[in-house]
């Protein structure tokens, strides 16, 4: 992303926003609500346009919506009178593969993506851990290589949350992709990431970057690392200096 | 939930029984059949008329009821389609459909006389013009009704504006079109009594109107049992199709 401006109206959001993520990396972006996270995936995704400087993508600049990254949105937003083997070939539907094909390539993924059997079951039939199991599965078969995730754990139970948390993890060792994931959960981030981008208020010329000094593969347990206990604290301690804490 | 279903339709019943009860009481005190024939009196009529009514006239106004509720659906679907899918066409037709909805149809069947003659297409287009509006209206706003959040989600996939209508917007609005279907089915048989009535040589509104004529009040009411009766089983029909296409909401 280079030299980001965007503006809704008079009011700017980003000036001269640079920053990149690389292949296969996990990145997340956390902040207080209001603070320009979703504008920053709609930016990504093409959904909006900015008014100056670029989204590049591979080197390759995105100028619209259309397929070059995976969307994961806040809910599910499966279709519900689609079964989930329906729901989830709809990125390939609309590459123009036929119908038969996509079941093909999805069928034998469904059991990779903890989701054996459901293929016939309606998304209302499902848990919402389930349901965004779908939902990434949908993304992932955009076959893009940048997974942008909303939000996506934000309606589910503190358990079901954790659960879906470790899966995550597996599932992005197994595919090698480069997710992009928007959260307001401290230790989400923090359990998830390698690096953290941390929003504040607009207008915003740069992201606060943290590592995170974590080794793979993890489990919930070494969210009480020391090494990660400290950058918490570091991060609190800027929220509240900015007041939004 | 079946239990209370199960007394919902006890309860419905026995209301209308009680009704028919009192009814026979007043007709069979008043004693002028062909002021009030009780129900009794219907029944009868019913069955000795069963060969004219059931043969010739029920398929007369059956064929309008069909007729029209496809062109109906047809011209509905097209039009709500039209609408949702350009907004020129929009400002211009929904005003009209609804100022549409002012005229007498009543007062303009007989124009429809006039025009089309005492062939089916008399009938048919009241039925049209009565059943026309609550399928384009429903159908138009459920393909209004479509979820942006979903429709971002395509637009990240590459779907094109043809692909968000067929994939998303269709699937959506066909719970309101259904709405308005049921709707529509009811009205048709009204739609389709009114224009016999009017003008025709067959069919279940005219044989009622008929015997009107020849001061038959149990000859009146028979037609009119069998009317309603196409109407209860249209409805039915409508309900079962709605369950099958739509059986995903039963999960929601």
């Amino acid at each position: 992303m280079k030299n980001l401006h965007f503006q809704y109206g008079k009011e700017a959001i980003f000036e001269d926003l640079s920053l990149q993520v690389n292949q296969e990396e996990f990145v997340s972006v956390i902040g207080p609500s209001g603070s320009g996270k979703t504008t920053l995936f709609r930016l990504i995704t093409g959904l909006e346009a900015p008014q100056q400087g670029e989204v590049l993508l591979q080197g390759k600049a995105v100028t619209s919506a259309g397929g070059r990254i995976g969307y994961m949105p806040q809910r599910d937003q499966l279709m519900p009178w689609r079964t989930i083997l329906e729901n989830v070939i709809l990125p390939l539907e609309l590459q123009g593969i036929r119908k038969k094909e996509a079941c093909e390539k999805a069928l034998p993924l469904l059991a990779s993506f903890g989701l054996e059997g459901t293929e016939h079951s309606y998304p209302g039939e499902l848990s919402g851990g389930m349901r965004q199991r779908v939902s990434f599965l949908r993304a992932y078969l955009t076959g893009a290589e940048v997974l942008l995730l909303d939000e996506p754990f934000s309606a589910l139970d503190a358990i079901t949350r954790l659960s879906m948390q470790e899966w995550l993890t597996a599932q992005w060792t197994k595919w090698k992709k480069t997710i992009i994931f928007i959260t307001h959960d401290l230790d989400e981030a923090l359990f998830l990431s390698d690096r953290v981008f941390v929003t504040s208020t607009p207008p915003m010329t740069s992201l606060k970057e943290l590592q995170i000094p974590l080794a793979r593969p993890r489990t919930m347990e070494d969210v009480n690392d020391p090494s990660l206990l400290q950058v918490k604290r570091e991060l609190l301690r800027q929220f509240r200096a900015e007041g939004v804490l | 939930m079946k239990q209370v279903a199960e007394r919902y339709y006890f309860l419905s019943i026995g209301i209308f029984l009680s009704f028919l009860l009192v009814w026979e009481i007043t007709a069979r005190g008043i004693a002028l059949a062909f002021i009030l024939p009780s129900p009794t009196e219907v029944i009868i009529r019913l069955w000795e008329l069963r060969e004219p009514l059931l043969l010739t006239h029920l398929p007369a106004t059956l064929s309008i009821i069909l007729v029209g509720l496809i062109i109906s659906v047809l011209l509905g679907t097209g039009l709500a389609s039209w609408m949702s899918w350009n907004t020129t066409a929009e400002k211009a037709f929904y005003p009209l459909l609804i100022a549409s909805q002012t005229i007498p149809v009543i007062a303009l069947a007989p124009i429809f006389v006039l025009w089309f003659g005492y062939s089916i297409w008399s009938k048919v287009a009241v039925a049209v013009l009565i059943t026309f509006f609550p399928i384009t209206v429903n159908t138009f706003d459920g393909l209004r009704s479509t979820s942006r959040e979903l429709k971002e989600l395509m637009r990240t996939m590459g779907a094109s504006r043809k692909d968000i209508f067929l994939k998303l917007s269709l699937p959506s609005a066909l719970p309101s079109f259904f709405s308005g279907l049921k709707v529509a089915v009811t009205l048709s048989v009204i739609g389709a009594a009114i224009g016999e009535w009017l003008g025709a040589q067959e069919g279940l509104g005219y044989f009622s109107r008929r015997m009107m004529t020849q001061f038959d009040g149990a000859g009146v009411f028979a037609p009119i049992v069998l009317l309603s009766l196409v109407g209860v089983l249209l409805f039915i029909g409508v309900v079962v199709l709605e369950k099958w296409i739509l059986k995903w909401r039963s999960y929601t």
